[in-house]
């Protein structure tokens, strides 16, 4: 064959399979725009988190203790007096307790304790005793340690020699090291183990064309499907297994290859007692995994929706293994965070009876939940109602067309958005109020612009930019008004934020005290009022209402919309917000209402900050907060009702 | 209305299959729109249409895999509707498709369905043994399905279909996707059921099939029955050649074609 006419083919072919490649916007979607956002959101939640960890730590003050006097040792009252000094300086970071024993740093009493040695020399010598296995004693003993170390007095001799004496055994250690890891591993791989069997088990049905044979034997679904999680989650736990036993003999390998002469033992125990732990949340993730499967047409489409779905768990399992959080009981119950947590003290060997338990319920409490949904979703009227792309009715096409923005196109915003919003970070930092105002008024206002005319939407149905009822605008006033504090308190019950991010978060808003109050307010207020609600609120929400229920396409906007800000502790009360907005934006049809309850509720709070009353509400008297949040409660509630009063429930579809 | 529900209550005594006045929308589209027809016991019924006809959403309803939205239909005695899993039980349910699990072989896969379908353990292998023999599978249970034939396949599937003994069978486009051999084959199949006294549905767009197979047939457009009546009737009745003809001269499409057999 001659060599121009291969070229000709291969041309020709490649065209054409680019072509259908680009055309799959689903795939491209995940494919491209999908990494592009989660990886910078992990960065920066870790780093977010990994800041709030180590003030965590470092508020926290070392339990210090030194031993009952031995009579006539030479060092005993020097280092004691040392200490005492030092605490009374630092009473932040040191906490002195006398008459200590060894054992105490054992069982938790204290961090460290400091041990005059005998056999002074020029320098006295003192013995650290600590448990490595435990940061708060490791954090400890650095801090004493480094104190000693940098006393140089009398001719700038080092006056202390200082050893370390270590409680811990082997086991412990290496518990611990793998207790940094395993977890977030164990996660990863119970998610991976459950992917594709999930997958095979529903969407793969209807693949292989067994979907009518199996829909049409005499079993209850709610049998079936649990059948089906079943085998899935044995094959989760088996690929966990695997990891776990790989990973633990590896670490082995690496750390005897490090130091040939130190025995590394593995904690068996331990590790048999993080399978345990495996297996809930293996039942958990097979049984989300399969009923979002369920939905699915196609094997790639499925994968698709469960890619989302497993860096969705990823997420809080990713902050709780940075974290590195206490496992409180209110933490027990968050999915995802909780099992992170549990298999890390499993593997310390720390678990409380309590937590275990509220783990094991809650956990199983949202397999059953998610099981009870994935047999929802496989019954025969939906599974059979969903028709093949390619021989769909002439009329289930005319709905699709009618809806003009949907799903996809509501995503490819966000993405987009959200990448400009990330490239734009640089410019933030650099020029502070200018790149602000830029990020959001070309970034957000004007991308929308663009992009609306590029897809060649009516502003008014991509946005909907039209006038308001004067009820829905005065409501959602009242509701913004209102909104702040309501939110707010709920944040505080919830997660309340360290101080320092708070503190942090004034700074963003005032700036460094020089910015005018007037110019804060324009770019805090008005320019989100107006720029957030027009993407958000414009084609985000109305793609998703284009193919889903509007609460469904109303939370999912929430979700994206909280997501945006970047900020784990503002998860929260942004989705809250977006909520609302989003529900202002669906019921009156406009965009206006959104945007005076954005202005009324971000207004208020800088306001407040700028003249120093949000300090005066936290320090007020709790009957007084409590009235405050009834208040602001009521006028939320009157306004959701002037707003629905004066928009009569209509067709939302677009 | 009254005549038909009197109709109706007769024909229950007498019918394994009772279909009266069924409806079926998805959305704005009727896809069954006052459906009615019996099928007695020991009789093969044919429904005859174009595809988007309704046929399979009717089927799919009898099977109890779909709820109807409106009328009455009732198989084996019982109403549909308030216990399809009792009515999956008692029928024999089978699609063009295959549908057959490919990683189990056939016997494995013979083995799940007649235990899930409540057939005594001691009687499975006997079951399997008669069906193979009838079907002409022994060389194949022991293979996994994906490894077979099309035709193959669709044997496995008549096996899968009848292994429980149901009294009534669904058979949605059965044909399609079959050989002139295998068709035969399966109508042959078909035909040993009917002598057994069961009462079978099955859908076509074939004509000739039907003409080959039926005791009576209907012909289905948008949703309901436009005509109904044996073979020979309904050709005698329209005045064509053969059964393509009556369906077009029925639906009101001329053609050049009327008067030639096509199969």
């Amino acid at each position: 064959m001659n060599l121009s006419r291969m070229a000709f083919e291969l041309r020709l072919i490649f065209v054409k399979e680019m072509r259908e490649t680009l055309r799959d916007r689903r795939t491209l979607l995940v494919m491209l725009l999908f990494p592009l956002v989660v990886y910078p959101l992990l960065a920066l939640l870790s780093t977010q988190v990994t800041a709030a960890r180590e003030s965590r730590l470092d508020e926290r003050p070392s339990r210090v203790g030194i031993p009952a006097e031995s009579p006539g040792h030479p060092a005993y009252k020097t280092i004691t007096q040392e200490l005492r000094t030092l605490t009374s300086k630092e009473p932040k970071r040191f906490v002195l307790l006398e008459n200590a024993k060894a054992q105490d740093v054992a069982q938790e009493r204290i961090d460290v304790l400091v041990k005059p040695m005998e056999g002074a020399d020029v320098r006295l010598r003192v013995a650290l005793v600590h448990d490595s296995a435990r940061e708060t004693s490791r954090r400890a003993e650095a801090r004493v340690r480094e104190h000693l170390e940098g006393q140089l007095p009398d001719g700038c001799v080092l006056r202390y020699s200082v050893d370390g004496e270590d409680l811990s055994t082997d086991e412990a250690r290496s518990g611990y090291l793998l207790s940094r890891v395993l977890p977030l591993m164990v996660v990863l791989m119970l998610l991976l183990g459950a992917f594709y069997p999930a997958i095979d088990a529903t969407a793969g049905e209807r693949e292989r064309g067994t979907l009518e044979t199996t829909l049409v034997m005499p079993v209850q679904a709610s049998v079936l499907l649990l059948a089906k999680i079943l085998s899935v989650s044995v094959i989760a736990i088996l690929t966990g297994l695997a990891n776990l036993l790989s990973m633990a003999l590896t670490f082995v390998q690496v750390l005897s290859m490090a130091d040939p002469d130190k025995q590394v033992p593995i904690p068996w125990v331990r590790l048999l007692l993080a399978t345990v732990g495996m297996l809930p949340s293996a039942f958990l993730f097979s049984s989300l995994m399969v009923a979002a499967a369920a939905i699915a047409r196609t094997f790639k489409e499925a994968q698709n929706l469960l890619t989302p779905l497993y860096s969705l768990f990823l997420v809080p399992s990713v902050v709780a293994s940075i974290g590195d959080y206490p496992l409180t009981p209110a933490l027990a119950f968050v999915p995802g965070v909780n099992i992170t947590l549990y298999l890390r003290d499993l593997i310390l060997a720390d678990a409380a009876p309590l937590t275990t338990l509220l783990v094991l319920l809650s956990t199983a409490l949202y397999a059953v939940l998610a099981m009870r949904l994935a047999a929802h979703l496989w019954n025969p009227e939906r599974l059979l109602a969903i028709r093949d792309p390619a021989n769909r009715s002439p009329v289930a096409t005319r709905t699709v067309v009618e809806a003009t923005i949907t799903a996809p196109d509501s995503l490819l915003a966000f993405a987009l958005a959200f990448v400009i919003f990330l490239a734009s970070m640089p410019l933030q930092m650099r020029f502070h109020v200018a790149g602000l105002f830029a990020a959001q008024w070309l970034g957000m206002f004007g991308f929308v612009f663009v992009y609306v005319r590029l897809r060649g939407w009516r502003v008014a149905d991509a946005i909907g930019w039209r006038l308001p009822s004067v009820g829905a605008a005065v409501g959602a006033a009242l509701m913004g008004a209102g909104a702040w504090i309501v939110v707010g308190t709920l944040t505080e019950v919830v997660a309340k934020p360290p101080a320092e991010v708070t503190e942090l978060l004034k700074k963003l808003l005032l700036a460094e005290g020089d910015r005018p109050v007037w110019l804060t307010f324009l770019l805090v207020a008005v320019t989100p009022a107006i720029c957030e609600e027009v993407l958000f609120r414009g084609p985000i929400l109305r793609g998703m209402a284009g193919s889903f229920s509007p609460r469904v396409a109303i939370a999912i906007q929430a979700a994206m919309f909280s997501l945006f800000h970047l900020d784990l502790y503002r998860l929260l009360p942004t989705f809250c917000l977006g909520l609302m907005l989003g529900w202002l934006a669906l019921r009156s049809r406009s965009i206006v209402p959104g945007m005076v309850a954005h202005l009324f509720n971000n207004g208020i709070v800088i306001l407040l900050s700028a003249y120093g009353a949000e300090s005066a509400v936290e320090k007020s008297a709790p009957t007084h907060q409590f009235a405050l949040v009834l208040g602001a409660s009521a006028l939320v509630l009157v306004g959701i009702r002037t707003v629905a009063r004066s928009s009569p429930r209509r067709s939302v579809k677009m | 209305m009254a005549f038909l529900f009197l109709r109706y209550a007769q024909s229950r005594v007498t019918n394994r299959i009772v279909v009266l006045d069924l409806q079926r929308s998805f959305g704005s589209l009727r896809a069954v729109d006052g459906l009615s027809f019996s099928v007695a016991a020991g009789e093969i019924y044919g429904l005859l249409g174009p595809n988007g006809a309704g046929k399979t959403t009717a089927l799919r309803i009898l099977a109890g895999l779909l709820k109807p939205d409106g009328g009455h239909a009732q198989v084996d005695g019982l109403p549909v509707g308030p216990d399809p899993i009792e009515i999956r039980r008692r029928i024999g349910f089978l699609t063009g498709s295959a549908g057959l699990y490919g990683r189990l072989s056939a016997r494995e896969l013979l083995r799940y369905t007649a235990s899930l379908y409540g057939v005594p353990a001691n009687r499975i292998e006997a079951r399997i043994a008669k069906l193979s023999e009838s079907l002409g599978l022994e060389s194949l249970l022991d293979r996994r399905c994906e490894g077979l034939s099309t035709g193959q396949k669709q044997r496995v599937s008549i096996a899968r279909a009848l292994v429980h003994d149901p009294g009534v069978l669904i058979l949605d486009e059965p044909t399609t996707g079959l050989d002139v051999i295998a068709s035969q084959g399966l109508r042959d199949a078909i035909s040993a059921e009917r002598a057994r006294g069961k009462a079978i549905v099955l859908s076509t767009h074939y004509l000739a099939e039907a003409e080959l197979l039926c005791d009576r047939v209907g012909f289905m457009h948008e949703g309901r029955l436009i005509r109904e009546g044996t073979p020979t009737s309904l050709r005698a009745e329209t005045g064509a050649l053969s059964l393509e003809a009556a369906f077009l001269s029925a639906v009101g499409v001329t053609s050049s074609l009327s008067g030639t057999a096509t199969p």
